[in-house]
């Protein structure tokens, strides 16, 4: 395990009533789920954003019940391709919820469009952005900057710094490009998240490894998603292995993460946080309950560690 | 020292995955006399078989084959003017992108440092690429092979739109065209027109090289 006291001061956010980061033990986990991603059953049309609502309206409830449950808070990863598409999704997630929400979009255009939006109906304080990458046009942060955003994720890939003792020269920037933390200065981004991009399972040794060194030198909360690349791995584990070993693996990458101090883990489908929440919560309890030796508690009595037991 | 030993130590030093050495030891070859086409054939394209095989064993994944790609474009770059003085001929020329409305560049940037290795000359457009720009780059560089790269459902329908641009511009016949990305497969390849589909980069490497093969034994 390895999760130890940081000397550097680490920050913790707000968002919208969900708090992230912290000292290890401090703050549970919060758990990224997502919505409407691509090929999600619920979704019949990507691009115009049409969703069995019944069934979202489900989906989110027994996610709160299972978050009341555990005691692992989570934002939403509301994911689209169109702006079309967002507008719907934003409009349906202020209705049912208050929890915070990534805009999560391969497409720049649509996810500044949605950022746009939610910041018309007044929702840009339960927004983050995902993400500012090293690719990121002016043009991109320019609009970020004009739209006012606080929060963003900075997507801290680069292939020429793949191993994690590299990683931090993505953020401060090296050999004459600009680095991921001035870049969300530029963007006028408050509260930066750092996510340390799994590629496949094997490499979530790098990012984790990766979010436990950017944590500890730059303070800021830090975290991955294993789920994508457990989704790439999902036909040969499942035809395999199994279903049960793909739920099994699909928790199991989730504590790599969180053993290695990540305030945040994309954890997959908002379906899987039935078996994902539970698994994590224990994990953060043992946490907690080990950081007791470096004089830490947890800052809250919803912390996992006072409600699973 | 001997010219296998030098060109040893540049397939070692992409084997080794050593992003300091492989520049270094790319010059001292260049330095010792030897030819960079020889450097290149074998000294970094046997040194990225060796990674493929270490991947195919399952001793390398792909975090190892992004940084041997860093590794291998940072040696290319080294060799860059003796090549261009040396004006060895590529055995072909490939035309290559994300389709519109597609931001993903892993897999295509795999294919990319495959086919470099192989000496290939590679064009690539990038991400979110428009169908007639596939098209009109073909027709400019006189390409023999295009590839086309998506992951996402949404996006996979725009190469049938870039066979349609090929079509439109007179250069379908010209150009064999390969498609890859995690949501596409044989059937959709056949369905839309392609010529053949990778299904991972080494497959998709290997179906060019095959391509450049037939091409050379027919016009020999």
């Amino acid at each position: 395990m390895i999760v130890s006291k940081f000397s550097k001061k680490q920050e913790i956010y707000d968002v919208a009533g969900v708090k992230i980061g912290g000292q290890p033990g401090e703050l549970p986990t919060v758990m990224v789920g997502s919505i409407f991603y691509e090929g999600h059953k619920i979704v019949w049309d990507e691009k115009k954003g049409k969703f069995d609502r019944k069934k979202a309206e489900t989906l989110l409830a027994n996610l709160d019940r299972t978050s009341e449950v555990t005691g692992s808070p989570y934002i939403l990863d509301v994911v689209a391709v169109t702006a079309e598409a967002f507008e719907k999704y934003i409009s349906f997630i202020s209705e049912i919820t208050a929890a915070p929400f990534l805009i999560d979009s391969s497409v720049v255009e649509a996810r500044i469009s949605a950022i746009r939006h939610a910041a018309e109906v007044g929702l840009l304080e339960r927004v983050i952005y995902n993400s500012i990458l090293p690719t990121s046009k002016e043009d991109e942060i320019k609009a970020l900057r004009d739209i006012g955003i606080r929060r963003s994720v900075l997507f801290a890939y680069d292939p020429e710094k793949l191993l994690p003792m590299d990683r931090g020269d993505i953020l401060k920037g090296y050999d004459g490009k600009k680095g991921l933390i001035d870049m969300a200065k530029e963007a006028g981004v408050e509260d930066p998240l750092i996510d340390t991009m799994v590629l496949d399972v094997p490499s979530l040794a790098y990012a984790s490894k990766a979010a436990f060194l950017l944590k500890k030198e730059f303070g800021y909360p830090t975290g991955c998603g294993p789920a994508n690349a457990i989704s790439l791995w999902q036909d040969k584990l499942k035809s395999t292995m199994g279903k049960l070993a793909h739920k099994t693996c699909t928790a199991g990458a989730s504590l790599v993460a969180i053993f290695s101090c990540c305030d945040f883990v994309l954890y997959g489908p908002v379906e899987a946080s039935e078996y994902v929440f539970p698994a994590c919560a224990m994990a953060d309890a043992i946490i907690a309950y080990s950081m007791r030796e470096h004089g830490i508690r947890p800052l809250t009595k919803e912390h996992p560690l006072y409600k699973i037991f | 020292m001997s010219q296998e030993k030098v060109l040893s130590k540049v397939r070692n030093s992409l084997l080794n995955l050593d992003m300091k050495e492989a520049p270094k030891v790319a010059k001292e070859a260049v330095e010792f006399g030897i030819s960079p086409s020889l450097i290149v054939s074998k000294g970094i394209a046997t040194g990225m078989k060796a990674v493929g095989e270490r991947y195919e064993n399952k001793e390398y994944f792909l975090a190892e084959l992004l940084i041997a790609g860093e590794i291998m474009n940072r040696v290319l770059k080294v060799l860059e003017p003796y090549l261009e003085m040396e004006k060895a001929e590529a055995p072909g020329k490939v035309v290559i992108g994300t389709v519109k409305g597609d931001l993903h560049d892993l897999g295509k940037s795999i294919v990319i440092t495959l086919l470099k290795s192989s000496g290939f000359e590679v064009y690539d457009l990038g991400i979110d690429v428009p169908a007639e720009k596939f098209a009109e780059k073909v027709k400019d560089t006189k390409a023999d092979i295009l590839a086309v790269s998506a992951l996402l459902t949404t996006s996979m329908m725009e190469m049938k739109n870039v066979i349609d641009a090929l079509e439109k511009a007179g250069v379908r016949e010209s150009v064999k065209v390969i498609i890859g990305g995690h949501p596409v497969s044989e059937e959709f390849a056949r369905e839309i027109g392609a010529d053949a589909y990778g299904e991972n980069a080494f497959i998709g490497s290997k179906i060019c090289k095959k391509w450049i093969e037939q091409k050379q034994k027919s016009n020999s």
